[in-house]
C-alpha cells in the first residue's frame, strides 16, 4: 500500500516528499545565518515579469480556511445574505470528523454512520480483509450491523471545544535563548498542556491537542471526542473509487465514486445515539449555490514572505523536481515490461510521477507572472502599515530582512543538501535507503538513548520498502552518486573515500550485485547480527555518507526552527494590523471554507459544474483499448438496472481546500450534505501559495450519486433507510 | 497501464516519423508507391466546393462534413429547414443541390514533351495542366464533374455543432452529411471506386491516410490517431455518444449543450459506447476529407482543425458512430445498410 500511503500524503499537502520520512531531509537547521553574498539563481524566471504595481491584492489571497473560534459571520451575511450564529457553527463543527491521521470525514446518521473517501479507507479495507478475500478490488458491504468489521488502530476525532493557550506556551519559551531550544521548550509546553487537560478530564474518549497556528504565532487547545471503535460498513470497488487512476488524479472533469462508510461504536460496542450528524440533501446542489466544506486541511504556505517563496521557486522546488525526474527516467524503460518486481517498480514510478504532477503544478503557479507579484503587493502593504507605528516598526520591522537572510543561508547550503534529496525514502535505491536505516538503527542502539519501542519503530520502517531488481538498483545508485559528485565536487574527500578511486559505474555495479541489502529478508538478518560490523559492501559507503547526511539535516532543522520563530512574529505583526480577518495557514486542524458551485473555463471550452454517470461510461469505452485505469468492475460494465445515468456524479465548487480535506462533507446553507470532497483540479495546485477561485476548484462526489448507487447498485437498503430516517 | 501506451506511442512515432507527411499524387513516397492502392485512394475522393467528400458505395453515395453542405442546402430549402436538418427517406426523395458540383480526378498523366491536346479527347471531362519540377515536367489531370448532386442526410445544426465551442478536443459532434452523385440520366452514378465503411474503433497510434484535392492538385497524407497529454491527464483515442449525453445533462440540459428532444427520446436505440470523435495529428488538409485505413476503409471524416497556438490536430467524426446515429436517431436504415452492403439493397 505504499502507493496509497503516498497518495494520502500528497492529498495531505505533503506532496513535496514521496514519503513522510523525506520531511526530515527537507527541513532542518540551526547555525547562525551565514551572511555572505550568494550567486543569484540562474533560472530564467528570476524576477517577475509583472510587478506588484500591476496587480491587486485580493481580499482572500490568504485563503478561506476559517477556524471555528473566529467564524466568518459577517462575511457569510455580506456574500450570501446568510444569517448564521454560534449555534449554526456548532452544528457545522460537530458533524465533522478527523479520520485517522490524514483525512476528514463526517457523521451522516444518528447511529454514528461515518462517510469518508474510498482513498482514505484503503488501509482500513486492507486491514479487515480476510483470507481468500480481495475487498479492495471487489468492494465490501455489511448487510447487517453484525457484519461490520472493526478496523485496527483507527480512530475518528470530533472537535468539542477550542481554547487559546498562546500566552502560556509563549510564556514558557520567553526566557529561553537559542532558536532550537526555544522551539523545543514551546513544543514541550504544548504537550504538557494537552496531557494535563486529558489527565483532568479522566475520560478515555477525550483527546486534547495543542494546535500550532500561524507558525506558532498562536497556540490553541483543541479538545476532541475520540472514537476508537470504528468499523467498516461499505466500500465500492477500487476501480469505482479511483476511476481514472493516476492519470486523472488532480484533474476534473471526473467520474469517481470515491466514497466509503464506517460506523463509530461506544467502547462497550453499543451503538451511538447522536443528533450532531449532518442531514442528507436528497436534492443536491445547483450551479450558483453557496456550499461549505468542514474538514482538516493539511498544509498551505500563504503567509510567509516573498523571499521564502522565491527560495521555494528558484531552489527548493526545482531541486525536488529534478531529483524526481532523474529517477522517473531510470524507471520509465521498465514500465509495461513483464520484469521481476514489476509491481514494486510500477508503484514507485506512479508515486514519483504523481509527486511530479503535484510539484510541477505548484512550481508553475510560482512561476506564473502574477502570483509572486500579488504576494509582493500584500507584503508591501503590510510593511507600509507597520512603519506607520513606531512601536510596531521597532518590534517587527527587522523581520523581513531576517527571513530574507535565512533564505540566503539556505541557498548556500542547498548545494550540499541537494545530494541527499529523497535519500531514505522509497523514491530511490532501496540498498542505500536500507543502509541509511541500518546506520541509524545501529547508532541509536549503540548510544543507548532509544527505547525498545523506538528501535522497533525504526526497524519496522526499515523493513517496509519493497525490493527492486538489481539492474534498477544499479541505475538508481548511479544517479545518487552522480548527484553527490555534482554537489560535493569530484575531489571531495568523502566522495573519494566512498569510491576508493573506482568509477561511479563500478561502485554502483558492485553495490547492486554484491550487497545483501538488495533483499529485505537478508537485510533483516544483517540488522539483527550487526549491520555496521558486517562486511557488506554498502557499509563503507554509508559510513562515509551518513554523517554528511545527518549534518545537513541538522542544519536544515536549525534553519527551519529559526524560520518558524520569525514566521510566528510575522503573524503577530499581521494580527496587530489586520486583526483576525486573515485565517491561519492549514495545519491539519478543523476549518470551515465557504464557496459556490461553479464550472470554469478549461481546454478552450467550459468545464461544467457537474458530471454524470453518462460520462463514466464515456470514459470507460473511450480508454478501454489503451489503459486499465478507466476499467469498470464486472457489475458496472453494463449500466445497472434502475440507475438513471443522468444522475450527477461529481461536482466542482470554489471552496478553499487542500490535502487533508479528503473526505470532508460539502454542505448547503442548511448544513445538509450535498457532496463529498475528494480532490482538487490541476489548476488548484498553486493554491498552496495563494488562494484563487478563478479556475481552481474543489472536486466532490455528488450526494445524489451516493444515494443512487447505494440504492440501485449495492442494494444497501439498510444504509439508505438509516440515512433517510436520520433527517 | 496507460503508461505502457505512452511508451508505445513515443516509440511508434519515432519509427513512423518518416512515413507521416503529405505528398502530391504525382510524387508519392517510396513506401506508398503501390500504383493500384494509389489509384483506389484517389478515385474514392471527390472535390466538393472547397471541401472534400468520399464515395462510400457502388451507387454513388458519398460522405462529407455537415459544414460543407449547410449553405448549399439552405439555398434550396431555406435556412430554418437546413438548420433543423433533413433526411430523404427514399431514393426518390433525395433533394437536388444544383448548382453544387462534385469532381473526381479520373486520370493523371505525365505528358512532358507531348502535346496535351492528344490527351484531351473526352469532352465530358475537364482537363487541367500542371507544371512540376520548375516547369520541366507537365502533368495533365482529368476531372469528371458531377452536376447532379443530391442531399441524402444532413444532421441538425445543433447535433453537428454540439457545444458550439471551437477548436477543442475532446469533442462530441455528429458532424457528417451524405450526398449521392447522379448520372446525367438521373439514375444513381454507378462506380467501382469507393471506400468501404469501417465499424472498428479507432486505435491510438493507428496510421491513417487522407486524400484531398485542394486547388485542383490531389494530395495524399499519412498521419495517426493521437493520444496526447491534456488537462493533467491524457486524451482518449476517441470520445463516445455517452459523452454527448453526459455534456447535455452536465450543462443542465439547456443552452449550447442541449440535445434535440429526439436524441433524448431515442437514446436507447443508440450504441452509446460507439466512438464519436477522434483527433488526428497534424492539420486537416480539407474539411470533409475521409480518414481511411491502410485497407482503404473509412475510419472517420474530418470536420474541424484544432490547436490554435499549439500542436495542430484534425478532429473527425468516427465512422462507427455515424452508423449507430443513422439507425438510432434518423431511422436511416436504408443508408446504414447501403454502407454495410456497399451498394443499394436490391
Amino acid at each position: 500500500m505504499r502507493q496509497a500511503a503516498l497518495l494520502l500524503l500528497l492529498l495531505a499537502g505533503c506532496a513535496p516528499e514521496p514519503v513522510e520520512t523525506a520531511r526530515i531531509v527537507e527541513r532542518p537547521a540551526a547555525m547562525e545565518a551565514i551572511r555572505q553574498p550568494v550567486a543569484e539563481p540562474t533560472t530564467p524566471d528570476d524576477g517577475p515579469a509583472v510587478d506588484r504595481f500591476d496587480v491587486d491584492v485580493g481580499r482572500f489571497d490568504s485563503g478561506k480556511m476559517w477556524t471555528f473560534d473566529e467564524p466568518p459571520l459577517d462575511w457569510l451575511k455580506e456574500e450570501y445574505g446568510l444569517d448564521t450564529d454560534s449555534a449554526w457553527f456548532a452544528r457545522a463543527r460537530l458533524g465533522a470528523l478527523r479520520f485517522g491521521t490524514s483525512c476528514s470525514a463526517s457523521f451522516v446518521s444518528s447511529s454514528g454512520l461515518i462517510m469518508t473517501n474510498h482513498h482514505c479507507a484503503r488501509d482500513a479495507i486492507s486491514d479487515v480483509t480476510e483470507e481468500g478475500e480481495d475487498l479492495l478490488e471487489n468492494g465490501f458491504y455489511a448487510a447487517a450491523s453484525s457484519q461490520e468489521r472493526r478496523v485496527k488502530d483507527l480512530h475518528v476525532d470530533q472537535l468539542l471545544s477550542i481554547e487559546d493557550v498562546t500566552a502560556s506556551v509563549h510564556g514558557a519559551g520567553r526566557a529561553v535563548r537559542g532558536d532550537n531550544e526555544r522551539v523545543q521548550v514551546r513544543r514541550s509546553k504544548a504537550d504538557e498542556i494537552a496531557r494535563e487537560r486529558m489527565r483532568v478530564a479522566d475520560d478515555s474518549t477525550i483527546h486534547v491537542e495543542v494546535v500550532e497556528l500561524f507558525s506558532g504565532g498562536r497556540y490553541a487547545a483543541y479538545t476532541f471526542r475520540r472514537h476508537h471503535d470504528i468499523r467498516l460498513v461499505m466500500a465500492p470497488e477500487k476501480l469505482m473509487g479511483y476511476f481514472g487512476g493516476d492519470p486523472d488524479n488532480f484533474t476534473y472533469p471526473r467520474y469517481a465514486l470515491d466514497v466509503s462508510f464506517f460506523r463509530a461504536y461506544h467502547a462497550d460496542s453499543s451503538q451511538l445515539a447522536i443528533d450532531t450528524h449532518y442531514r442528507w440533501s436528497a436534492a443536491g446542489a445547483a450551479v450558483g449555490d453557496p456550499v461549505f466544506v468542514v474538514g482538516s486541511p493539511g498544509t498551505t504556505n500563504r503567509l510567509g514572505t516573498v523571499s521564502q517563496l522565491e527560495y521555494e521557486r528558484d531552489f527548493e522546488l526545482p531541486r525536488r523536481v529534478e531529483a524526481l525526474q532523474r529517477r522517473e527516467e531510470v524507471l520509465r524503460p521498465f514500465m509495461g515490461l513483464d520484469a521481476p518486481q514489476t509491481d514494486a517498480l510500477e508503484n514507485m514510478y506512479f508515486s514519483i510521477s504523481n509527486s511530479l504532477k503535484a510539484l510541477t503544478g505548484q512550481l508553475a503557479g510560482l512561476r506564473n507572472d502574477t502570483l509572486i507579484a500579488q504576494r509582493s503587493a500584500a507584503e508591501y502593504n503590510l510593511r507600509g502599515e507597520l512603519f506607520k507605528s513606531d512601536s510596531l516598526s521597532s518590534r517587527y520591522g527587522q523581520l523581513f530582512q531576517d527571513l530574507g537572510e535565512i533564505q540566503l543561508s539556505k541557498r548556500s547550503e542547498i548545494q550540499r543538501s541537494a545530494a541527499f534529496a529523497f535519500l531514505g525514502t522509497d523514491a530511490g535505491s532501496r540498498i542505500l535507503t536500507r543502509a541509511l536505516y541500518g546506520y541509524y538503527y545501529a547508532t541509536m542502539k549503540q548510544r543507548g538513548f532509544a527505547s525498545e519501542e523506538e528501535l522497533e519503530e525504526v526497524r519496522k520502517q526499515a523493513m517496509s520498502f519493497e525490493n527492486l531488481p538489481a539492474d534498477v538498483e544499479q541505475m538508481l545508485i548511479r544517479v545518487r552518486l552522480e548527484e553527490l559528485q555534482q554537489s560535493l565536487g569530484a575531489l571531495d574527500p568523502t566522495l573519494r573515500g566512498l569510491t576508493g578511486g573506482e568509477s561511479l559505474d563500478s561502485v554502483a555495479a558492485r553495490l547492486a550485485t554484491g550487497s545483501a541489502l538488495l533483499d529485505s529478508s537478508r537485510f533483516a538478518v544483517l540488522l539483527e547480527e550487526g549491520y555496521l560490523s558486517s562486511d557488506d559492501p554498502s557499509v563503507p559507503v554509508i559510513n562515509a555518507l551518513a554523517p554528511l547526511f545527518f549534518t545537513a539535516q541538522q542544519q536544515n532543522q536549525s534553519f527551519g526552527n529559526r524560520e518558524e520563530l520569525l514566521e510566528g512574529q510575522l503573524a503577530q505583526a499581521r494580527l496587530a494590523i489586520y486583526g483576525s480577518s486573515i485565517p491561519p495557514d492549514a495545519s491539519f486542524s478543523l476549518r470551515f471554507a465557504d464557496g459556490v458551485v461553479r464550472g470554469y473555463p478549461y481546454n478552450g471550452t467550459w468545464a461544467p459544474a457537474f458530471t454524470t454517470f453518462f460520462g463514466l461510461y464515456d470514459h470507460y469505452h473511450a480508454y478501454r483499448d489503451v489503459s486499465t485505469e478507466w476499467d469498470l468492475p464486472p457489475r458496472w460494465r453494463l449500466p445497472p438496472e434502475g440507475l438513471p445515468l443522468s444522475t450527477p456524479l461529481n461536482l466542482v465548487s470554489t471552496n478553499d481546500i487542500t490535502g487533508g480535506n479528503s473526505g470532508s462533507p460539502l454542505l448547503n446553507e442548511d448544513l445538509e450534505i450535498v457532496g463529498l470532497i475528494f480532490d482538487g483540479n490541476i489548476e488548484s495546485l498553486s493554491n498552496v501559495y495563494l488562494f484563487s477561485d478563478r479556475v481552481a476548484r474543489a472536486v466532490s462526489v455528488d450526494s445524489r450519486a451516493i444515494m443512487a448507487v447505494l440504492r440501485h447498485v449495492y442494494d444497501a437498503d439498510r444504509l439508505v433507510e438509516e440515512i433517510n430516517a436520520s433527517q | 497501464m496507460w503508461l505502457t501506451l505512452c511508451v508505445a506511442l513515443v516509440f511508434s512515432s519515432k519509427v513512423h516519423a518518416q512515413i507521416y507527411g503529405s505528398w502530391t499524387y504525382d510524387a508519392p513516397p517510396d513506401h506508398l508507391a503501390d500504383v493500384t492502392w494509389l489509384e483506389n485512394a484517389r478515385l474514392g475522393t471527390l472535390q466538393l466546393s472547397g471541401c472534400a467528400a468520399a464515395l462510400v458505395s457502388a451507387d454513388g453515395l458519398a460522405v462529407t462534413s455537415a459544414s460543407c453542405l449547410r449553405a448549399s442546402v439552405a439555398r434550396i430549402v431555406g435556412d430554418s429547414a437546413a438548420t433543423a436538418g433533413m433526411y430523404a427517406q427514399s431514393l426518390a426523395g433525395e433533394i437536388a443541390l444544383a448548382p453544387l458540383v462534385a469532381r473526381q480526378i479520373v486520370d493523371m498523366t505525365d505528358i512532358t514533351g507531348q502535346d496535351e491536346a492528344d490527351h484531351m479527347a473526352d469532352y465530358t471531362l475537364e482537363y487541367h495542366l500542371l507544371a512540376r519540377d520548375d516547369s520541366t515536367r507537365f502533368w495533365l489531370y482529368a476531372f469528371r464533374p458531377f452536376r447532379d448532386v443530391r442531399l441524402v442526410l444532413l444532421p441538425s445544426a445543433m447535433a453537428a455543432g454540439f457545444g458550439q465551442d471551437r477548436a477543442v478536443f475532446p469533442r462530441h459532434r455528429v458532424d457528417f452529411a451524405f450526398i449521392r452523385l447522379y448520372a446525367p440520366d438521373g439514375t444513381p452514378y454507378i462506380t467501382e471506386n469507393y471506400y468501404a465503411w469501417s465499424e472498428a474503433r479507432p486505435s491510438a497510434g493507428e496510421t491513417i491516410y487522407a486524400t484531398s484535392i485542394p486547388q485542383y492538385t490531389p494530395m495524399l497524407s499519412a498521419s495517426s490517431v493521437e493520444v496526447y497529454p491534456y488537462n493533467g491527464t491524457i486524451t482518449p483515442p476517441f470520445t463516445t455518444l455517452y459523452g454527448m449525453l453526459d455534456l447535455h445533462f452536465a450543462h443542465g440540459a439547456s443552452g449550447d449543450w442541449a440535445l434535440p428532444a429526439n436524441w433524448l427520446a431515442r437514446q436507447d436505440a443508440l450504441e452509446l459506447g460507439a466512438p464519436l470523435n477522434f483527433a488526428v495529428a497534424g492539420r486537416c488538409t480539407q474539411l470533409g476529407t475521409a480518414f481511411v485505413s491502410q485497407d482503404l476503409e473509412v475510419r472517420g471524416v474530418a470536420f474541424e482543425q484544432t490547436g490554435i497556438g499549439g500542436e495542430s490536430r484534425c478532429i473527425s467524426v468516427a465512422a462507427a458512430g455515424v452508423l449507430t446515429v443513422l439507425r438510432g436517431i434518423y431511422s436511416a436504415d436504408r443508408i446504414a445498410e447501403e454502407l454495410e452492403l456497399q451498394q443499394i439493397e436490391n
